[in-house]
């Protein structure tokens, strides 16, 4: 119990981290508001190692406080619906137990921007944002992509340290 | 853990598969020739202006002016923008039917209309 506690408080510092890194060097594709997701690999270590609830008690805490620190109320609404979708449609694969960290990583890239896209539908209440939709999937499955080769070398090496 | 196996390179496939289509349909979306553009604060139309007329337009949010909109040779973009990241103004030059410019802290979008309007939008709308 006391070192999931902490594990917890690690993951999510680390989460904050991340954010704060995507706010001071926006790594861009080309696309507006495309981002790595670097956080989505502290997600994925805490789904892993922690376990399904403690990966939403760290999405949730951690897109509620980077919101406050670095964002507005409406960068906290697409982080979690972008967030939440994201962790949902992960932990479903991840349950059926077919796939591997990379292709779920992919999965939940392209729905973290599907979400995102959803509450910017609703918020302007214009469905022409979903021409926007082809690239943010592309996007979206490309640092998938990268996010999951990282976090699974990422588990691989420290899986001794973090099996409770 | 899993280990990386048929299934994820059929899954992967297939994401590849459907994220190439998708631009497919994007690039060779039939798009007519457009005429103005309609601003929209808040998903209601403030304005519609003229492509063929060059124009510099303030925009209004609650009585303050957040944005402003050019038009310079038949295509139109955002060239001043108050909020901090400026998305809309990185969001280039539109001139074809559809394509939109938005900016989501002001909640304006910026979409372009060509006379005759099809079926579908009006009905997906």
């Amino acid at each position: 119990m006391k070192r999931r506690v902490s594990y917890l408080g690690l993951f999510l510092a680390l989460a904050l981290v991340f954010s704060y890194i995507e706010n001071l060097i926006p790594f861009f594709f080309g696309v507006p508001g495309m981002k790595l997701g670097l956080t989505n690999a502290v997600i994925l270590l805490v789904l892993y190692s922690l376990g399904t609830k403690d990966a939403y008690l760290v999405s949730v805490l951690r897109v509620l406080l980077a919101g406050f620190m670095f964002g507005n109320a409406f960068s906290i609404i697409y982080s979690l619906a972008g967030g939440l979708l994201s962790l949902t449609v992960m932990c479903l694969l991840k349950k059926m137990n077919k796939l591997h960290l990379i292709t779920i990583s992919v999965c939940g890239g392209i729905f973290h921007n599907l979400g995102q896209i959803l509450v910017a539908v609703f918020v302007v209440e214009n469905v022409y944002l979903f021409g926007y939709f082809p690239f943010l999937f592309l996007g979206g499955a490309l640092t998938g992509f990268l996010i999951g080769v990282v976090s699974s070398e990422i588990l691989k090496r420290t899986k001794s340290i973090f099996y409770l | 853990m899993k280990k990386f196996g048929g299934n994820d390179i059929k899954v992967l496939m297939v994401i590849v598969a459907i994220g190439l289509l998708l631009v497919m349909i994007y690039v060779f979306y039939p798009r007519k020739a457009a005429s103005s553009v309609d601003v929209l604060v808040d998903g209601k139309c403030v304005g519609t202006y003229d492509l063929s007329v060059d124009a510099i337009i303030p925009i209004e949010v609650n009585g303050t002016v957040t944005n402003t909109l050019e038009i310079c040779d038949g295509k139109a973009f955002m060239s001043d923008a108050t909020c901090p990241d400026k998305l809309c103004m990185k969001q280039g030059k539109i001139s074809h039917q559809g394509e939109t410019i938005v900016c989501l802290p002001n909640k304006i979008v910026i979409q372009v209309n060509s006379d005759d309007m099809s079926e579908f939008d009006s009905v997906a709308k």
